[in-house]
């Protein structure tokens, strides 16, 4: 079972962190987990602390709503506006 | 949050907890506004206006600005909000837990690069600001007084940044208020010389409008594509995805085309970009020095910032990461003091055109980056597999290297080319109706796409069915 350093550089027996916010994050890094290889303490205590909580999202609706009228809709309006100059 | 953890987190590349992501929307928008608005607005402007007129140029490279940002965003911006990661640590996925050095040399030549550039520049404005003000005299002593201030920026830069990404913040708050002088010196000429804009013609207009007018758009697309370096040290600073999109499209995409205008409006009527040279025509000597100013300080606000991504970048090298804050900075600034002090004018001659050769990666990198968090790992990333380079490894793949990734990259830089010579501007294929970022970007993404099918099947990359 690989053990994981704790933040004072002293290892520990590690345990498995659920996390009941996003139970997601937890999956997604399962399946690599016996291949990981030892990090510096205070990086391991980091992606540690990353991994028991819940990671926050990348876009929420009114993001992609913003990214799409800025991105694409005003750009679209502009170059036909242009355009017709 | 204590000091030393702030210290921390703003000097490190390790991925910062959401207790360290303290920017909110106004501080990212300053910062990433201060950032944005530098000489290179006007370097724009005036390539724009080489083949559009004013209006259709505003638009077109105001378009252009957003898509290319959008690219970005959408490339960089997904692990690097939800991760506290920078630009560079979010490639290590596509590229392999090696193979990221591809995309963090690109950063680092092009950050370099263009910090050199404009450190020169701020040293070039702010001769021309003391004779303005009659402290030198005209004709003064450039050789000397260039190397010498570039020497004192780099000095003051290194001194601001000992504070990491407060330093950043610091100098944008400022330095903020030169984004409205500038878009005042805009609106100083168009109120005055607008007849004349809108019956201004490009010098070197080809006969094809929509040609003119796609590279319009590509010339927008490219600038804020360049911004992808910069990009993932600033937002990681802000607490998730939703904080980012605003100050990024507002701070970071507005303000360029906004103030390129300066420099498109002066190259169509006054025939020059320089706004110091055609706000003396506009409004004589005072009018002059508020415009060197302007330009001092803008370039001093984003060296200060590129030099900051940079140095996090750099964090990502093994070798580098237990070294001290002072010492990565040294190694950031001294190329930038060296470039200054040394062979500022044979710099200032040759390396935009290898400038203009890099930029060309970063369209295939953003198709790159954007296939593979959204649609190959469907938006999962391993946090801890970003930071292991161990034979085994998720983003191990060979030798910690994607040839996916590489081969990818190499299709969409030679997709580019093929549709536009960067430096000649001639062009080939479909480049009037599509630009040559958006298929470069595509035809990697593709390319990135089939070849990662291999990758999966081989059971590398971390890939989940």
């Amino acid at each position: 079972m690989r053990r994981r350093h704790t933040i004072s550089g002293g290892f520990h027996t590690p345990t498995r962190r659920h996390s009941l916010a996003n139970p997601l994050a937890e999956l997604e890094r399962e399946p690599f987990q016996e291949q990981a290889p030892a990090l510096s303490p205070e990086l391991e205590a980091r992606i540690a602390a990353l991994e028991s909580a819940e990671v926050p999202k990348d876009f929420d609706a009114s993001g992609w709503f913003w990214m799409i009228l800025f991105g694409i809709v005003i750009p679209v309006i502009l170059l036909a506006v242009g355009w017709r100059t | 949050m204590s000091a030393r953890d702030t210290a921390l987190a703003d000097e490190s590349g390790w991925p910062l907890l959401p207790a360290e992501r303290t920017w909110g929307p106004v501080r990212l928008t300053v910062t990433l506004a201060t950032t944005a608005a530098a000489t290179w607005c006007y370097l724009i402007g005036e390539s724009v206006g080489n083949y559009l007129g004013f209006v259709k140029g505003a638009a077109a490279l105001t378009a252009g600005c957003l898509i290319g940002m959008l690219l970005v965003l959408l490339a960089a911006g997904p692990a690097c909000a939800r991760f506290g990661i920078d630009s560079v640590a979010a490639t290590k996925p596509q590229f392999g837990s090696r193979g990221w050095m591809v995309p963090a040399l690109l950063q680092a030549v092009s950050i370099i690069g263009w910090n050199s550039l404009l450190i020169i520049f701020f040293a070039k404005s702010a001769v021309q600001l003391g004779v303005a003000l009659g402290v030198l005299e005209p004709g003064a002593h450039s050789a000397v007084l260039v190397p010498t201030l570039t020497l004192l920026a780099c000095g003051i830069i290194f001194t601001a940044l000992r504070r990491g990404a407060t330093g950043v913040s610091l100098v944008s708050n400022i330095l903020f208020a030169h984004v409205f002088v500038g878009l005042w010196m805009l609106y100083l000429l168009v109120s005055h010389r607008w007849p004349e804009l809108l019956a201004a013609h490009p010098p070197l207009a080809a006969p094809d409008r929509l040609w003119n007018y796609t590279t319009g758009v590509e010339l927008g697309i490219g600038t804020t594509l360049s911004w992808w370096p910069y990009i993932g040290a600033m937002i990681r600073m802000a607490p998730d995805g939703r904080t980012i999109v605003l100050p990024v499209f507002l701070g970071m995409a507005a303000p360029v085309p906004l103030l390129s205008l300066i420099g498109l409006a002066g190259a169509l009527v006054l025939k020059s970009s320089d706004p110091a040279e055609w706000l003396r025509t506009v409004g004589g000597p005072t009018y002059a020095v508020v415009s060197l100013g302007f330009v001092t300080a803008a370039n001093f606000g984003t060296t200060t910032a590129g030099i900051y991504a940079s140095a996090i970048g750099l964090r990502n090298f093994s070798a580098l990461q237990r070294r001290s804050w002072t010492t990565l900075l040294l190694i950031t600034v001294t190329p930038v003091a060296l470039v200054g002090i040394f062979i500022p004018e044979l710099f200032f001659a040759k390396f935009g055109s290898f400038l203009a050769l890099i930029g060309v990666a970063f369209a295939p990198l953003c198709g790159i980056q954007m296939i593979d968090y959204f649609v190959l790992r469907r938006r999962r990333i391993d946090i801890r597999a970003i930071y292991s380079d161990e034979p085994g490894g998720p983003y191990y793949f060979w030798r910690g290297i994607n040839p996916a990734a590489l081969l990818a990259l190499a299709s969409g830089c030679c997709t580019y080319v093929l549709l536009l010579d960067p430096l000649s501007y001639r062009s080939g294929g479909c480049y009037a109706y599509s630009t040559a970022s958006l298929p470069a970007a595509a035809a990697a993404a593709f390319v990135y796409l089939l070849a990662s099918q291999f990758i999966i099947r081989g059971g590398r990359g971390g890939y989940r069915s």
